[in-house]
């Protein structure tokens, strides 16, 4: 009997389609047997849709020439002057490198703005499952426009 | 040979007459044996009586804003099971199913049955059970639900004697004024409606719809927060994902419900709607409308923009949100930091 995996990087190839035959079968048995696996599948699924979602921010004009220049410049000073300080001229490049693609792929926070309307519309429905429809629901055709 | 017709005749209609009354005197004899409170099981009842019973009525549906007090109107069906409200039957029941009609056609907005997820009411309110005023016509039992701390009625509710369908509910302030109320101002048998035969306008669930029910979901990750318990009595009993990844976390004390929608991101307050008041919820600020629906709540903390939205009292809503409010959030420069540092933290 064989035993099953916790669940693993095979669920984003899955949902994106890239398994083999014996690989997707393989994790559809599992997502039909376990719940754990189930729910990591949607949170591949929330997560890949997020940063998919995520909008791709430019540098402004000019930026990475004034961000990396001085740097440049020193290295060609330094190589031409034959200073054996290569390594620490790379550590000090990536050190930079490292905080200005942060500051880059760090993703600020989109605006948000909730459609208030439909929350409460969309708490009414719930409600009215677990309570009267008729008085949970009747808030909702007050707001919702007649049909054309 | 006629009397012997006669006596198989009474005999069968009196074992039809047993097999009909069996399950009636089955629910009975369960109900005294749960020995639940008369006030609940009225509640419970009504959750269904709608669907069960064929009618044709008018609420009205009454609460105030900013602008002052408000009143609509809105026309009810109920036949064979399928509800339908609004002028045009807009929003449509049909059993666990909920259907809304909008501009781009029929949309399934709810599918699912839930398991019963919502605590006793009981745990927290205090019910009075009494005869109650004559609403639509109708006679009515009147239950009163007063807090058990305070001893102050937070909600009336009315419900028909024969049918246990709920005819009108008005919710209360601190004071005892009434500041939401649903209530049938008429009702009747269903127009039209003949034995097996629906008439041509009878509700019925749309045959093509397309889909925006938010899905069940079991777990939720940093940084959105969901409490199992929160405010005073309110009890986590649904959580779910729309399309958009909004989530919406319901919470219920077992007669109120709450739900607190989630999004990542900053709030732009400024793309808000108007006619909102400006407030401070438990140390945050925060934007409040007052809708048919109850009071909405938009506020934003550590990057996650949440919208409330509670048919409870507001004291009772504010209980609950003091439990989504605002933490220490990270600066910039602390995430920048993390961000870098993070590979090497082992």
């Amino acid at each position: 009997m064989n035993e099953r995996p916790a669940p693993d990087d095979r669920l984003s190839a899955y949902l994106d389609g890239e398994l083999d035959l014996a690989e997707r079968q393989a994790v559809e048995s599992y997502l039909a047997e376990s719940a754990e696996w189930r729910v990591e599948l949607e949170e591949v699924a929330w997560a890949r849709d997020a940063l998919r979602s995520l909008p791709v921010r430019e540098a402004p004009p000019g930026f990475w020439d004034a961000a990396l220049a001085p740097q440049l410049t020193e290295a060609r000073a330094r190589r031409a002057r034959r200073v054996p300080r290569i390594a620490g001229l790379g550590a000090a490049a990536a050190a930079v490198a490292a905080v200005v693609t942060a500051a880059l792929v760090v993703p600020s926070p989109d605006r948000v703005t909730p459609k208030v309307p439909a929350v409460a519309d969309a708490h009414a429905v719930r409600a009215s499952v677990s309570d009267d429809p008729v008085s949970r629901l009747a808030t909702l055709s007050v707001v919702t426009p007649p049909r054309r | 040979m006629s009397s012997r017709v006669s006596r198989s005749a009474l005999v069968v209609t009196a074992m039809a007459a047993l097999t009909a009354l069996g399950p009636v005197a089955d629910a009975g004899l369960r109900a005294g044996a749960d020995q639940s409170d008369p006030a609940e099981e009225l509640l419970a009842n009504a959750r269904h009586a709608a669907e069960r019973s064929a009618f044709s009525g008018v609420l009205e549906v009454t609460w105030s804003d900013a602008a002052g007090p408000h009143s609509r109107e809105v026309p009810v069906h109920s036949a064979n099971g399928v509800l339908s409200l609004g002028d045009e039957g807009q929003v449509v029941v049909d059993g666990p199913r909920r259907f809304v009609h909008e501009t781009e056609g029929w949309l399934a907005v709810w599918g699912g049955t839930v398991v019963p997820d919502v605590p006793s009411p009981s745990e927290k309110w205090r019910f009075t059970l009494r005869d109650g005023p004559v609403v639509a016509g109708r006679s009515t039992r009147e239950v009163d639900a007063a807090g058990r701390d305070d001893g102050r009625v937070r909600e009336r509710l009315y419900f028909d004697t024969t049918t246990g369908l709920l005819l009108r509910r008005e919710q209360l302030d601190r004071r005892g004024n009434t500041v939401r109320a649903v209530s049938f101002v008429s009702i009747g048998e269903a127009a039209g409606a003949l034995f097996g035969v629906l008439p041509a306008d009878a509700p019925r669930a749309p045959l093509a719809s397309a889909t925006r029910q938010p899905r069940s979901i079991q777990t939720l990750a940093a940084p959105y927060r969901a409490p199992s318990t929160a405010g005073d009595g309110f009890r986590l009993a649904g959580r779910y994902r729309d399309s958009a990844g909004t989530v919406q976390l319901f919470y219920s004390d077992g007669l109120f419900a709450v739900s607190v929608f989630e999004q990542q991101g900053e709030l732009d307050w400024s793309e808000l709607p108007a006619g909102g008041d400006s407030r401070t919820v438990a140390g945050a600020d925060a934007r409040r409308y007052r809708t048919p629906t109850g009071v909405v709540t938009v506020w934003e903390s550590d990057e996650v923009v949440y919208t409330a939205v509670g048919d409870a009292p507001t004291d009772q809503v504010d209980g609950l949100l003091a439990d989504f409010m605002p933490s220490d959030s990270p600066s910039t420069f602390e995430r920048v930091t993390s961000f870098v540092l993070g590979p090497f933290d082992w």
